[in-house]
């Protein structure tokens, strides 16, 4: 915990900022991706390919910084965490594409968007030390989940 | 039933992705940890890709197609996945996750703005469902994660 609760306070605004850019660069690339798979209707060709574009881009702001990251900190159960982030996320885009060829999108995409319920439930199952989980964060994901099983029941 | 089974590893994949990258900015920046990240999925994927495409379909890629390609990488991987990892440095995973689910709400907007989808009632049921979320969330206090930023 800092000891300037105004600073404090300017971090968690600046982090509720990004997260909510983040989404919306997720949003948008979602609704650039379904229109390019309209008109190339291979998924995992095209994420693929926009991974190999995106690690490029990342590489290009980010490849100095981390090189000098790893030799200082040294980390090891670190970079192994990151590799495990990397296989789920990817483990995530794939089955979901796989998912939407198997079931109705009206099933398959409300389903693959529970996962902040998902998040809340391994944290508490297995890493409790890592976040305190109130009833208020428990509650709240639950209305965003309801809500966009609702939205994409209906839209898809 | 199979397809059920499958969207809910994909949920297992999303939900537990932040958690592997929280764990693993405890002693590394957020740009280190995206970039491995990315690495290995692009590895996973292209793997995967082998498995399930045709390699001629690599040939039929077009310019318009590498184009819009760069824009959804930009969006999705520097907007997004750099962003939400930073974004779970600030204010932890179980904050930071919740609000990084909305994104169909911003797909729905985008679409609704840019490509003419209209307004529905389950859309403004979401939506208020969504903005009623976040603000348990937001208005709740928050410890504030010590960032290697």
């Amino acid at each position: 915990m800092s000891l300037n609760p105004k600073i404090d306070q300017k971090k968690i605004i600046f982090g509720y900022i990004l997260a909510f850019t983040s989404a919306l660069g997720y949003g948008t690339g979602t609704v650039l991706t379904k229109h390019l798979i309209n008109i190339f209707p291979n998924p995992i060709l095209v994420s693929g390919v926009s991974l190999i574009i995106g690690t490029l881009i990342i590489s290009v702001f980010y490849l100095k910084n981390s090189i000098k990251d790893l030799i200082k900190n040294k980390p090891k159960k670190e970079v192994t965490n990151a590799i495990f982030a990397g296989i789920s996320s990817a483990l995530g885009v794939n089955s979901l594409f796989i998912g939407l060829k198997l079931a109705p999108v009206s099933v398959a995409s409300p389903v693959a968007n529970t996962f902040p319920l998902v998040t809340i439930l391994v944290i508490k199952l297995f890493y409790g030390k890592l976040e305190k989980i109130t009833l208020q964060t428990i509650l709240g994901s639950f209305l965003i989940v309801s809500g966009i099983v609702t939205i994409t029941i209906y839209t898809s | 039933m199979s397809g059920i089974i499958i969207s809910l590893i994909a949920s297992i994949g999303f939900g537990t992705s932040s958690v592997f990258a929280k764990i693993s900015m405890l002693k590394m920046k957020s740009g280190t940890t995206t970039l491995i990240s990315l690495v290995t999925s692009t590895v996973v994927t292209l793997f995967a890709s082998i498995i399930f495409t045709d390699p001629i379909e690599y040939t039929k890629l077009n310019m318009e197609i590498w184009l819009l390609l760069f824009w959804i990488a930009i969006l999705t991987y520097f907007f997004g996945r750099l962003l939400n990892y930073t974004s779970v440095q600030y204010i932890g995973v179980s904050k930071a996750t919740p609000i990084i689910g909305t994104t169909p709400l911003f797909a729905s907007v985008t679409a609704i703005i840019f490509m003419d989808e209209k307004i529905t009632i389950p859309i403004l049921i979401g939506t208020i469902l969504i903005v009623l979320g976040i603000i348990l969330i937001t208005r709740e206090k928050t410890d504030v994660i010590k960032s290697k930023n």
